[in-house]
């Protein structure tokens, strides 16, 4: 009987764990965001993260002193070793999920197009892409000379294949290849036809693809990264796609570089492609290496890495400065922290009350808790170097308790007499539910208690799962959450439409609706630019969440490496094959 | 004896299921699921429904459950969602580096635990016990992270004496014993830590049952015959002291394969413990409940085990 009582007890601890594991972590979120579906537009003004040592126009921190450059690093000239999170070994395009298997497929696959520093598009694999009057049909031209890494060339059949395998039924990527509304795609989907018409290869070079539908992004969404058929095609059928899953850890692509080795949990490498249409890459090897938080940054300082995403905040920046031989970029993240709260709870639905609870939050102070100089607070959910940021009529909401207490009396929340504002009898308790070990929180929730209770409000926490969390905010059963959301370069999103399947505030405005529609089907990017600078005008005011911060990402890069062309939306592998080594 | 195994077999079948229905509604319990865990701001409610319809999340749970236990009957547990391949595929990848310096570590801390206990207990109270019984403190209030993260500072930052972190050297394309050498090397950090906060708490179950063992009458007769003191503690006190850390040595089998979480985290281990936590807080549920089934059965195993042990070692309670 004890025996039995022990085994319970492994297993319920085994499973204890599940329930006190899980602090939902916000760095998590923004990383599992696909980056394919975007868009062509403009860069805005670039603004960055403020501190004097950042040169404000590309958020470079230079390199001070080179000769402090280690043994370890300088020696190894024909190797870059890059540090990042280990990647989950789906190093396939189609269906990956973490940004650190990205990281892989960025460099060993290639797509139609590619992104370019200020979050426009550039052509990559096709050569030129031809657009129909009514927008319907895109013609891809893919290039002459591009070659897989095993010599075979890229053609439009295998744009053909790499389709299908998006529409198959059993795709479980992190795109939703349906909603491209390609010809046919639904039919192939269902099985209830072997081929996608509106796919048709012209010939070996051209492929041209109808929609039924268009909007802003289906450009992008076409130009697709292209999986050569002959190698991951061979036992695939219709309705299964195991085995092209099955190549997971050995990919081939046209890609600079192709992958060599895979070791799980500790290094991916790498080995120029000479068949690389491109140009055969600077540097003939390359390495993935795992780092983690703990460890990263004594990386770096020993030479053993040449480059590492390392969290920004003022202590690190400056340990980083003090090595001499580092260089760092600082990126406004793409992504953003907002105080979700529900809409339809009586307590919120009157945007005089959101409004007040923003007037009445020190938001400054919160983020300079958090970050330092590293993260601005944000009244728009965009990006501050997307096309389509916008500070004209914003309000920036500044710090104002007492707005905020006119604004409160205004809804008809008024003070009771113990000091806590009421309405209709009811009195004005915010149930916050709070995630643990979140920094964010941790900040946030003593200035925001305090600056409420100046307002006559109460804020009581009761600490969650963070899984739990989004349980609720589905369920519509919560009042008041922390959360981030990743961005896309297209504005493009689902959050503050009512019937979003994002919309996790209840927010409903017709008008916001409207527009945000209109804005998908707008190809023209300065009429664009108006209609999202409207959407934000009316976000702005009704205020559906409390926005908070947009913060920023550091690659913290070893000086010997130059020519590095990287912003928040190009990422650093799209200069690994270019950038040089400096002669030592 | 053979007839013993058996029975004990048989009856962990019944134990396995009673474990698999629990763990099976836990996981129902819990919260959301790795579609909502994923967080992708551009996930319509169609995409997913059909993702869910994929990976069989939209079957009624008891549906789920069977279809769960048949696979697992076959030897199929699977397939991860967020690896996109076989469970048991990314079981095997990452448990056999968890395993390495857990065995290892456990070896020592064993041999450690079992010299020292015996030592402090044989000269009970002396400063030697007093120090002993302090370090042992200090080692298991100690937090793990922290002693990972000083022992990267201090030992493999600044003396340069070990690798900071990972398994092998980047690049290295060793194979033979370049390659053994190097893993040792990657080892010795992890495997110290490790040691030092488990070889604390064995060392007390040594020290004590060694000491309620020196106070029995056979030990004073031996001493009375005239033997000599060492002959007294290894070998009339030491074997029957050794009895009940057979338990514990059963149940050493699930943590030899179970990972260390936070150890294998700080030092960039590639083992199952990180592999693990992120199943659970992606809600991973082949992964989650496949690797928690597979140490389930490793208790049951280290369960039997250690009752065969005893009677091996023990005549009096051996099974007829």
């Amino acid at each position: 009987m004890k025996k039995r009582l022990s085994l319970m007890l492994v297993t319920l601890m085994a499973f204890g764990s599940i329930l006190a594991a899980c602090g939902g972590n916000e760095e998590a979120a923004p990383a599992a965001a696909p980056t394919e579906n975007s868009t062509t537009g403009e860069t805005g003004a670039e603004e960055s993260a403020a501190t004097e040592e950042v040169n404000k126009a590309n958020g470079i921190i230079e390199a001070t002193d080179m000769s402090m450059n280690p043994a370890t690093a300088t020696s190894r000239t024909d190797t870059i070793v890059v540090g990042m999170t280990a990647p989950q070994g789906i190093f396939n395009p189609l269906f990956y999920t973490t940004a650190y298997d990205n990281y892989v497929n960025q460099v060993v696959f290639s797509a139609m197009m590619k992104v370019k520093a200020d979050g426009t598009y550039e052509n990559d694999l096709a050569e030129s892409i031809d657009i129909s009057e009514d927008n319907l049909t895109y013609t891809f031209h893919i290039r002459d000379d591009a070659q897989f890494s095993d010599g075979t060339p890229v053609t439009a059949n295998d744009y053909l294949f790499t389709m299908k395998v998006y529409m198959d039924a059993t795709y479980d990527g992190p795109s939703d290849p349906l909603s491209w509304n390609i010809v046919g795609s639904e039919e192939y989907n269902k099985g209830t036809s072997s081929e996608i018409p509106g796919i048709k290869v012209i010939d070996d070079k051209t492929v041209e693809v109808t929609v039924s539908e268009y909007s802003a992004i289906t450009l992008p969404e076409l130009s697709i990264y292209v999986l050569p058929e002959a190698y991951y095609g061979k036992d695939y059928k219709q309705g299964d796609v195991t085995s092209v899953k099955a190549l997971n850890a050995e990919p081939v692509g046209s890609g600079p570089y192709k992958l060599t080795g895979y070791t799980p949990g500790q290094e991916v490498n790498f080995e120029a492609n000479e068949n690389y249409y491109g140009g055969t890459p600077k540097t003939p090897k390359l390495i993935y290496r795992t780092t983690t938080d703990n460890t990263n940054m004594a990386m770096l300082q020993s030479g053993e890495t040449d480059l590492d995403n390392v969290t920004v905040s003022e202590d690190n920046v400056e340990e980083l400065q003090g090595l001499g031989f580092v260089e760092m970029h600082v990126l406004p993240n793409l992504g953003y922290g907002y105080i979700g709260m529900n809409n339809e709870s009586p307590l919120f639905s009157d945007k005089k009350v959101r409004q007040a609870l923003t007037y009445g939050l020190n938001r400054a102070e919160v983020v300079e808790a958090i970050y330092g100089p590293y993260a601005e607070v944000i009244n728009i959910p965009e990006s501050t170097v997307s096309w389509a940021y916008t500070e004209e009529d914003i309000n920036p909401y500044e710090y104002d308790p007492e707005q905020a207490k006119a604004l409160l009396e205004e809804a008809g929340w008024v003070e009771g007499s113990d000091g806590i504002r009421e309405k209709d009898g009811k009195k004005f308790k915010i149930n916050f539910s709070a995630t643990a070990d979140n920094p964010v929180i941790d900040a946030l929730i003593p200035i925001m208690t305090e600056n409420y209770r100046e307002l006559g409000i109460e804020l009581v926490t009761e600490t969650l799962d963070f899984n739990a969390i989004m349980e609720n905010v589905k369920a519509e059963n919560y009042e008041m959450f922390f959360a981030a959301w990743g961005l896309t370069p297209d504005p493009d999103s689902t959050v503050y439409i009512s019937e979003g399947a994002q919309n996790n505030n209840n927010y409903s405005n017709p008008e916001v609706d409207k527009l945000m529609k209109e804005g998908k089907k707008e190809l023209d990017l300065e009429k664009r630019k108006a209609i999202y600078a409207d959407v934000y005008k009316l976000l702005n005011e009704d205020m559906p969440a409390i926005f908070l911060y947009q913060r920023t990402n550091m690659n913290a890069i070893n000086g010997r490496l130059d020519g590095w062309d990287i912003s928040s939306y190009k990422e650093f592998t799209y200069s690994l094959d270019t950038v040089t080594m400096e002669a030592q | 004896m053979s007839q013993f195994i058996i029975r004990r077999l048989l009856q962990m079948i019944p134990t396995l299921i009673g474990i698999s229905i629990i763990v099976f509604i836990i996981s129902q319990l819990v919260p959301g699921d790795y579609i909502t865990a994923t967080q992708n701001p551009n996930m319509t409610a169609e995409r997913a429904d059909q993702l869910r319809a994929i990976y069989g999340l939209d079957k009624p749970p008891v549906q789920q459950y069977f279809v769960w236990v048949k696979n697992m009957l076959t030897g199929n547990l699977g397939e991860s969602f967020q690896h996109k391949m076989p469970v048991t595929e990314v079981i095997s990848t990452y448990v056999w580096n968890s395993f390495v310096i857990a065995f290892v570590s456990s070896l020592l801390s064993w041999i450690i635990a079992a010299f020292v206990g015996v030592f402090s207990a044989q000269y009970q109270y002396s400063w030697f016990d007093k120090m002993v019984t302090l370090l042992v403190f200090l080692c298991m209030s100690l937090p793990s992270f922290f002693i990972g993260l000083l022992a990267i500072k201090y030992l493999a930052l600044d003396l340069k004496l070990f690798p900071i972190g990972g398994m092998t050297t980047a690049g290295l394309n060793a194979g033979g014993w370049a390659y053994i050498k190097d893993v040792a090397q990657h080892m010795l950090l992890p495997v110290t830590v490790l040691t030092v906060l488990s070889v604390g708490s064995l060392t007390r179950y040594f020290r004590t049952g060694m000491l309620e063992v020196i106070r029995q009458d056979y030990i004073r007769t031996a001493r009375a015959k005239g033997l000599k003191e060492h002959t007294v503690i290894f070998k009339h006190a030491f074997r029957n002291a050794l009895l009940p850390a057979i338990t514990l040595l059963g149940l050493e089998l699930p943590t030899l394969f179970g990972g260390a979480m936070i150890l294998e985290q700080v030092f960039t281990w590639p083992g199952i413990g990180q592999i693990y936590l992120a199943s659970l807080n992606m809600r991973d549920y082949p992964l989650m409940l496949g690797f928690t089934m597979f140490l389930a059965v490793l208790t049951l195993i280290g369960n039997l085990i250690s009752d065969i042990l005893y009677g091996v070692a023990d005549p009096r309670i051996r099974l007829k």
